[in-house]
């Protein structure tokens, strides 16, 4: 077969097949052609520029380390919760000659109902004490993702015409660069996270990613202390007054406001739901960038609330992101810590909380 | 009127946009693209020739514009060959592997090619421009241009011959 042979073949080959018509291609032609389509956002033009999306990015990162390092820290307010004792306190060298009563046992002194109050700022060091509050879920605003059309049937077939190249294979597997920011909302505590991230997509649905990110955490920390006092006190018994002993129990919270520098790596793999809508589940952990010494001084402390800080937190990360742009995404992740038990009852506090997430890459295809 | 010259001219239009673009997408939104052009401006056609080979024109020239566009200056850039071209290897095919030939492997095969020389071997043997008429919309000498076509049409032959060997 000479080379004109060949050719004419071919044409043949490629003129008799027919391809199916796509009525969705068509409803895109008259959306070109002037039909009223879904109004852009006043926005869009601005962030379609890569630079202007960068350097608003950039801004957010500023704006929020700005907000979040000159927050002032907050004094430590204790919650005292008093046990009062079982008969009203009489000084002991107004008790009379005690060689002429019984002793009451410890265990008649019945305790007298709980009083809760509030007291005043008790001057300690901020890193004193430190429980983590307990997760809450928070309210998240619902974002309307418009449902991609399904595909038309011949456009699987269609897509068959075009063979995974080594050079879409490549394209496929190149990486994208971004950067990666994000605030996490969680009741009274808040941090803040920017980083780097790097992305390889392993095929049309599946993409791995791992993050390298700066993170200061904001945390209201409280702590629970036990005092228990006895003294000498009158007892009534069925015999009368007697001399005998009564406890005060003292529940005092500590409650303080820290902001701990953590380095957060996140490994994780995305899977493309729709075609701007992913989800991915990842590992997460972070480390605490303090020195040793202030570390022990804070466990040391914590240690007597059976808490304490890790210096390294593992977890895990449920996230759920939409693509404004090729380049801008937006998510929501929730992250939450594996720490459980230090030693004996001392439990880890944990680091859970929501993100609200905002990333740039500058390679996106 | 519009919908119907659509409807009409979709698959023809589709293939001509399929064979120059990477991706599904890629064509459908050259396809487009073209009718934008034919429907927008209609009135420059000047009964010059057939309307179906001046939509076909459009169409092609769309997608050149959308390849010269979209890509780098280095992969549309052609490298010049001298007069002297170099030797040849002929891949031999046999008639009868050719009859069992379908669109889809030869879709995927010209799409295996190298763009520059994809879009010669398109423009000469699909579109029917000769060597001069490539050398001067790719502006290129007509020698790269037969030299491309020659070396388009050796590959395709090797990655037809593949799914040959896979069939036997």
């Amino acid at each position: 077969m000479n080379n004109n042979e060949f050719d004419k073949r071919i044409a043949d080959i490629v003129a008799g097949e027919d391809i199916p018509f796509n009525e969705d291609n068509w409803a895109a032609m008259q959306h070109m052609l002037g039909k009223k389509g879904p109004r852009k956002l006043l926005l869009l033009p601005f962030l379609l520029n890569p630079y202007s999306a960068a350097a608003a990015v950039f801004l957010i990162i500023i704006t929020s380390v700005y907000f979040l390092v000159n927050q002032p820290v907050e004094s430590a307010n204790d919650i005292v919760t008093t046990h009062q004792p079982a008969v009203e306190h009489i000084p002991v060298d107004e008790l009379p000659d005690t060689a002429s009563y019984n002793i009451t046992p410890l265990v008649n002194a019945t305790p007298k109902q709980k009083v809760k109050k509030r007291v005043a700022e008790v001057e300690q060091p901020v890193i004193a004490a430190h429980i983590t509050t307990e997760d809450s879920s928070m309210p998240v605003k619902k974002t309307v993702v418009a449902q991609e059309p399904k595909p038309h049937k011949a456009d699987k077939q269609l897509r068959d015409y075009f063979p995974v190249s080594d050079d879409e294979d490549a394209r496929h597997n190149k990486l994208v660069f971004g950067i990666n920011s994000g605030v996490a909302l969680y009741e009274s505590n808040n941090s803040f996270t920017a980083g780097l991230l790097v992305k390889n997509r392993i095929n049309e649905k599946l993409s791995v990613q791992v993050g390298l990110s700066f993170v200061q955490g904001r945390q209201n920390i409280s702590s629970r202390r036990v005092d228990v006092a006895e003294h000498m006190a009158w007892v009534n018994t069925d015999t009368g007054m007697v001399p005998g002993l009564a406890t005060t129990v003292t529940e005092r919270y500590e409650e303080y406001s820290r902001n701990l520098p953590y380095i957060q790596f996140n490994p994780s793999v995305s899977v493309k739901i729709f075609r701007k809508l992913y989800g991915a589940v990842g590992a997460d952990v972070q480390r605490l960038i303090i020195n040793k010494t202030t570390l022990d001084t804070m466990n040391k402390h914590l240690g007597e609330a059976g808490r304490k800080v890790p210096q390294t937190d593992a977890g895990i990360t449920l996230n759920m992101g939409y693509n404004i742009t090729k380049n801008i995404g937006f998510g929501i992740s929730y992250r939450s810590s594996l720490a459980g038990v230090a030693t004996g009852k001392v439990q880890y506090v944990k680091r859970n909380y929501f993100l609200v997430q905002l990333q740039y890459l500058f390679n996106a295809e | 009127m519009q919908e119907y010259l659509y409807r009409k001219y979709y698959s023809l239009f589709l293939k001509i946009c399929m064979r120059y673009t990477d991706t599904l997408p890629d064509a459908e939104q050259c396809l487009n693209d073209g009718f934008f052009k034919i429907f927008t401006k209609t009135a420059q056609y000047g009964n010059k020739g057939s309307f179906e080979g001046w939509m076909k024109q459009v169409m092609v020239n769309t997608c050149l514009d959308k390849l010269k566009v979209g890509k780098s200056a280095k992969a549309l850039h052609f490298v010049e060959i001298n007069d002297h071209l170099p030797v040849q290897v002929h891949i031999h095919i046999a008639n009868d592997a050719m009859q069992n030939l379908n669109f889809k492997e030869i879709m995927q095969s010209l799409h295996r090619l190298p763009e520059t020389y994809r879009m010669v071997f398109n423009l000469n043997v699909f579109e029917g421009y000769s060597h001069k008429e490539i050398a001067k919309l790719l502006s290129i000498k007509e020698g790269t241009s037969c030299w491309y076509l020659n070396q388009a049409r050796e590959m395709l032959k090797k990655e037809l011959s593949k799914y040959q060997l896979k069939k036997k």
